[in-house]
């Protein structure tokens, strides 16, 4: 009866906005993946796109300001990807040997063409500079495949390597003949390097004909990479090949063999390498008299015990614009493997000295003259090393180039990818700055010209800012940050929460940080905006702000924006940011404190081995971040604190304020509460400097951050509970709530923790102020009440009985109480559990409503209260995609919302409806996907989004010239500019593609490409057309040269003219710019 | 980048007691160098030469062996993949010369079958120290049923014959007879890599 009467006068109804299931309209908006199975990766440095291909057969094309596209290549994993940068197309194969074409120009990418390859295809290349993608087959025949015509072309060669020892009568060797890199030559489109396991050959495409054939042997008694006395020793061996690198002039190269040698070869001569070595060794291929010896006595003819190095996986060469030389300045090799045992994984950076031979080499008859060998060899043999180390295994890297594909798109490198391995299939990837600083390959300044100092304090003063500035760079490259796709590996998310923020903290969290866009690696293409509906922008602009925080494998705490408001673009304002916008400066890691030696020897041993996070909180105004590690560890950090060092004044606290972090990092460690009983059940935090620890024994401590100091250590009372055998066991806290309300016991609101005990016993603390110390302290005696059993983490809502708004403990609120601001207002107090939700009225008050969960809709896994307007519900998600949606106060069920969530326990949700489900798998995040139970007017603004790939695509550069090995004279370079006139890649394509190459007209266009992008079209258009015509051209002028010879010589002699025309005005142009010296010197520049 | 200097690749081996000479007379070959200090090969090592026979050019890759006993286990594995051994001896060596029969029987047991010899009476131009005559050498030879000349490196006397017979016999043996049988097969089939055909042959031959 009584209840009744209050229910008349104070229950009044909270759900009256909500009473229709059609009020829920449950929204998928965002998916966010995180690659864990990356199998390649490619990068184009003129659209800025970097691109990798997973085992699951999905493609990710990211570029910068939101421009990422997943696309569903095939059922099998990628095992090769590239750019063909002058048909603007994405190509990948896949495991089932089917080649896949993207066009990049349309906003909605289209896969143009796929081809299946009746045989297994071990390798594939691409040239910036042709149509043509060429392709290793198992059997040893390249193809050729037409990627503007769609087809595979006419050109086709045989197994180069069987022929060449079919011919000179040698047997071939079983395994030997299967290609597994094809190379072009950087300077010469006609000439192509094919990796056979057993040799490389060098291919003249013009002449289908074999030039070179490298085969490495290594003589009986040369150690070899093993370096050590063994039977093998005494043998002939022919290591298997395993990758290649061509020097950027093309005179040299390098070739990694499975045995883990390295062999430098002079493209000139085939008949001995310049030089062989290991990752320790060189000279691994001559004959070592020591060793031999030890290996010829019968103690040492036994196999080493030394592990057998690695193969060489991968060779990657550099030059950089180091140079006015021609043939270029100091030159890197980047290798990955060669290293002994487990734990030898690297990149190893050789760097070399210039090839720049001066004397001109003109009286050997010989292709390759001692002289100029001898100067190959000096600039190989005595390298600078680096190594870029990791302790997982690198099974794959990527040089990532400021502004040219050619060279192999390793050309002035800014960056490197370091693909890592994990369990079975896993893969993640780490971008580091590259060259390392350490090897002093420093890029010439283009345009400065460094002037005599006007005094000697001048010069001083810039040798000693130079010196300072040198000091400051680490030895280390520095790590880059990653699109949150890669996110794997040690950076793996496992766990993470949503979190609204009102205005002003969301300012002070995140308008000051600049977005690592990824522009310092050259991730800088495309544009995206999402093409929503006017109402709905307008719409989100009225959103609440938030963020996603997140807790990762290595232990950092990562925020990301993600306000609607940021979507808010259009064709002509494309997204700024990507989505979520990551923050940097606000990531957490607690590498800093757990490697400072006060800190280590106060927290528990295991949070530095093999700690782990449980949970993270963020304060929603004071902004304060409180991590909480497997170990029961817990560090508390800060937003900016101010220069204070915190005095804690009990032994149970240890302050972190001594600790340094380094800008741009803004979150700085404060507090630690080290593990002293076990880890943590549950955590209450609050934005009025109070918290609440509860520990697995029961036992529960309160923090007041203005000591610190412990103001409750409640380790005794109520900790267990009896079972009906007379078995104790332990009670812990489970929800530890902060909140600011009145109880019916009392007159005014105040400072009240709500301690839930697993049991559902409840005990609510009262935070006092002591009139004569002015500190706080907690009421001796809790009021006990119970609260549902088994009550969720966040299960425990204080709310205001008119408005519906959360009674947090809140700086405002707590400034009412401080200034005594009688708030009268009733308030429900609702606990959802497991197995129910229970609701009081002012928490000690009457029961309003109680409900247990029936099984009909399926287990209830978790339960939240949510909030639209001024109506509040309590919706509880069931396994079986449903949701509960009950009453508030009276709990009773008012309908039930299909809503499809993969994860119900792992919900993360706000009060306004807006959760987060995560997938995940063995422990980490996979997959999370935004998503809202009120999606009305807010689905368009993240669906429908529309990407304009190419967007700022640089120019392609000319294609590379032949450089002379010997300096560059006048007659050298008209040698070079004639030279160069031979082959270029329109007729690359012509002699790829056959006389009945079937060029497509260019079609008009249907592509839905933006007005004012209309330019960028017209332009892609115009470059097909031009390249079109002029292969045409040259098809209709290679076609009739083929059936009348008399026409055919007319040709001849029209290229003859035109090069002797080429050479005159290269004649010229080098005489002006002799003239131009001689100026420059009389003027002594 | 030109087409390659060679039609075939032939592998020779110089074999014969350590210190008469086998290095000189690759040097003298390839290099057309001598140098009187004697420096004992250490394991194995190979030298190029390309030669011309008969219209084709022929790569010789000769590998000299290190005379030493103790080196004997390493340079036996090369005797299968040589398609002609040089059996060298100094005229001024007994020892050198009556190893010879060993050196054959090593070649007998570890040589491919048919594999072309020559032996090589080395020296020749220091007679007043000379103890086989080169009647000696050829009755040697003609009871191993091989080829045999005297040469000097040092004077360049008969190395180049020497060189060029075991080609010859060689290009005879294996290149001349498998082109017969095979002139039919490998021609000049269209598609298939051609490892030594000038410019003219095949310009356009593509198209």
């Amino acid at each position: 009866m009584f209840n009744f009467k209050l229910g008349q006068s104070t229950d009044a109804d909270l759900s009256s906005e909500l009473l229709d299931a059609s009020d829920f309209t449950p929204e998928k908006l965002l998916t966010l993946e995180y690659a864990h199975d990356i199998a390649v990766q490619a990068f184009d440095p003129l659209a800025g796109l970097f691109a990798v291909g997973t085992r699951t057969g999905v493609i990710w094309l990211i570029g910068s300001r939101g421009v990422q596209e997943r696309i569903k290549a095939s059922d099998t994993p990628i095992k090769f990807l590239d750019f063909a940068q002058t048909s603007n197309k994405l190509i990948c194969l896949d495991t089932t040997n089917r080649l896949h074409v993207w066009d990049l120009t349309q906003q909605r990418l289209q896969r143009t063409a796929t081809h299946k390859f009746s045989e297994e295809v071990t390798c594939i290349t691409t040239s910036p500079s042709h149509e043509h993608v060429f392709l290793g087959l198992k059997s040893g025949r390249i193809n050729a495949y037409d990627l503007l015509c769609s087809r595979v072309s006419p050109f086709g060669m045989p197994c180069a390597w069987n022929e060449y020892r079919k011919k000179i009568g040698m047997p071939v060797t079983r395994g030997s003949d299967v290609p597994i890199a094809l190379v072009i030559h950087p300077r010469d489109l006609n000439l192509i390097f094919i990796c056979f396991t057993g040799a490389i050959t060098l291919v003249n495409l013009k002449e289908r004909s074999t030039c070179r054939v490298y085969e490495l042997t290594l003589p009986p008694g040369a150690p070899g990479p093993e370096w050590a006395p063994s039977p093998a020793m005494l043998t002939i061996r022919n290591p298997f090949v395993s990758c290649m690198a061509v020097h950027p002039t093309g005179h040299f190269f390098a070739v990694g063999y499975e045995d883990g040698s390295i062999a430098f070869w002079a493209t000139e001569d085939e008949d001995k390498p310049l030089l062989v070595r290991s990752i320790e060794q060189v000279d691994i291929n001559m004959v070592n008299e020591e060793l031999l010896n030890l290996a010829l006595e019968p103690s040492g003819n036994k196999p080493s015990d030394k592990p057998a190095p690695d193969p060489i996986y991968k060779l990657d060469w550099s030059g950089y614009s180091n140079s006015a030389d021609p043939r270029g300045g100091t030159h890197t090799l980047a290798v990955l493997g060669g290293g002994r045992g487990k734990d030898s994984s690297s990149v190893t950076i050789f760097s070399f000295s210039a090839f720049n031979p001066t004397d001109t080499v003109t009286d050997y008859k010989v292709e390759l003259p001692p002289p100029t060998r001898k100067a190959m060899q000096d600039c190989l043999s005595k390298p600078g090393v680096y190594a870029y180390q990791s302790e997982s295994t690198i099974s794959d890297f990527l040089l990532l180039p400021r502004d040219t594909p050619h060279f192999a798109g390793n050309f002035d490198p800014i960056a490197i990818v370091l693909v890592f391995s994990g369990d079975g299939d896993e893969r993640s990837i780490g971008i580091t700055e590259f060259p390392p600083s350490s090897l002093a390959i420093v890029p010439k300044v283009q345009g400065i010209v460094r002037t005599t100092s006007s005094s000697t304090t001048d010069a001083i003063g810039e040798e000693l800012a130079e010196t300072l500035h040198a000091m400051q760079r680490s030895s280390d490259p520095e790590r880059l940050t990653l699109p949150n796709l890669f996110w794997t590996g040690s950076s793996s998310v496992v766990g993470g929460k949503n979190s609204l923020l009102d205005t002003a903290p969301y300012g002070t969290l995140c308008l000051r940080d600049l977005e690592a866009s990824g522009s310092e690696y050259g991730l800088r293409g495309g544009a995206a905006w999402m093409d929503g509906k006017n109402d709905d922008c307008v719409h989100a602009k009225f959103e609440p702000h938030r963020v996603l925080l997140t807790w990762h494998r290595d232990l950092t705490i990562r925020i990301q924006d993600i306000s609607p408001h940021l979507l808010v673009s259009s064709e002509a304002k494309p997204l700024q940011g990507s989505f979520p916008r990551p923050l940097p400066s606000l990531t957490i890691d607690p590498f800093s404190v757990l490697s400072d030696p006060y800190a280590l020897e106060r927290c528990s041993q295991d949070t530095l081995h093999e700690g782990s996070l449980t949970n993270v909180y963020l304060t929603p105004e004071s902004l304060e971040c409180i991590a909480i590690f497997k170990t029961g560890d817990v560090f508390i950090y800060q937003l900016e604190p101010d220069a204070r060092q915190l005095k804690p004044t009990d032994k149970g606290l240890v302050s972190l304020t001594h600790i340094l972090i380094p800008p741009p990092a803004r979150y700085h460690p404060v507090l630690m509460i080290p593990s002293g009983r076990g880890p943590i059940s549950a955590l209450g935090a609050s934005d009025i400097g109070f918290f609440a620890f509860a520990h697995n024994d029961g036992s529960l401590v309160v923090l007041d951050m203005r000591g610190p100091t412990f103001i409750l250590k409640d380790t005794d009372s109520n900790t267990h509970r009896h079972s009906f055998l007379g078995h104790s066991t332990a009670d812990p806290f489970v929800s530890l709530h902060w909140t600011i309300f009145k109880l019916s016991s009392e007159k005014a609101p105040s400072i009240h923790l709500m301690a839930i005990r697993a049991s559902g016993h409840t005990n609510i603390y009262t935070i006092e102020k002591d009139t004569r110390t002015h500190q706080f302290q907690v009421s001796p005696k809790p009021i006990q009440v119970d609260a549902v059993s088994q009550c969720l983490p966040h299960g425990s809502y204080v709310l205001d009985s008119t408005t519906g708004a959360r009674c947090v403990a809140s700086r405002s609120r707590y400034s009412g109480v401080v200034q005594g601001q009688s708030d009268g207002a009733n308030t429900y107090w609702i606990t959802t559990g497991q197995k129910g939700v229970k609701c009081s009225l002012n928490a000690d008050g009457d029961r309003l409503g109680r409900v247990d969960f029936a099984s009909k809709n399926g287990i209830v896994e978790s339960a939240h209260v949510v909030r639209k307007h001024r109506s509040c519900v309590v919706g509880a998600f069931t396994d079986k995609g449903q949701l509960l949606v009950y009453s508030v106060p009276r709990l009773e069920h008012m309908y039930t919302v299909p809503v499809t969530i993969s994860s119900p326990r792992s919900l993360s949700i706000d009060e306004s409806g807006d959760y987060v489900d995560w997938t995940i798998r063995d422990g980490v995040v996979h997959k999370c996907e935004l998503g809202t139970l009120f999606g009305l007017r807010r689905k368009t603004l993240y669906h429908d989004k529309v990407l304009d790939i190419l967007r700022g695509k640089n120019k392609l550069p000319a294609q590379p010239q032949p450089v002379s090995m010997g300096p560059a004279t006048l007659l050298g370079q008209v040698y070079a500019y004639v030279g160069s006139q031979s082959t270029t890649g329109a007729q690359i394509d012509a002699l790829l593609g056959g006389p009945d190459r079937p060029i497509p007209q260019p079609k008009e266009t249907t592509s839905t490409a933006p007005r004012n992008n209309q330019s960028y079209a017209d332009r892609a258009s115009a470059a097909k057309d031009s390249i079109a015509s002029s292969t045409n051209d040259l098809y209709n002028r290679l076609g009739s040269a083929a059936s009348e010879r008399g026409q055919m010589l007319d040709g001849l002699e029209d290229t003859v003219n035109s090069l002797r025309t080429g050479s005159e005005n290269m004649l010229a142009q080098a005489k002006r710019l002799a003239a131009e010296q001689s100026t420059r010197k009389w003027f002594n520049f | 980048m030109p087409p390659p200097h060679y039609d075939f690749l032939i592998k020779l081996l110089l074999i014969g007691d350590s210190g008469v000479g086998k290095s000189c007379l690759l040097l003298r070959f390839c290099d057309d160098a001598w140098t009187p200090s004697f420096i004992t090969t250490i394991g194995i090592d190979f030298k190029i030469r390309t030669i011309e026979l008969d219209g084709k050019r022929i790569k010789l890759q000769i590998w000299d062996t290190a005379g030493q006993e103790r080196f004997r286990t390493i340079t036996v594995a090369y005797y299968r993949g040589a398609m002609g051994i040089l059996l060298v001896y100094d005229v001024t060596d007994q020892r050198s010369f009556d190893n010879i029969r060993t050196w054959h029987s090593n070649i007998e047991q570890h040589a491919s079958e048919g594999v072309n010899k020559i032996l090589i009476g080395n020296k020749s131009d220091w007679n007043d120290k000379r103890v086989i005559t080169e009647q000696q050498g050829r009755e040697l030879a003609q009871e191993l049923a091989i080829q045999f000349m005297e040469t000097s490196a040092k004077i360049n006397e008969g190395v180049e014959e020497a060189f060029f017979t075991l080609a010859r016999d060689i290009k005879t043996r294996l290149i001349d007879s498998q082109a017969d049988s095979n002139s039919t097969a490998v021609g000049s089939t269209e598609g298939s890599v051609k490892i030594n055909q000038n410019n003219d042959a095949t310009a356009g031959g593509c198209c």
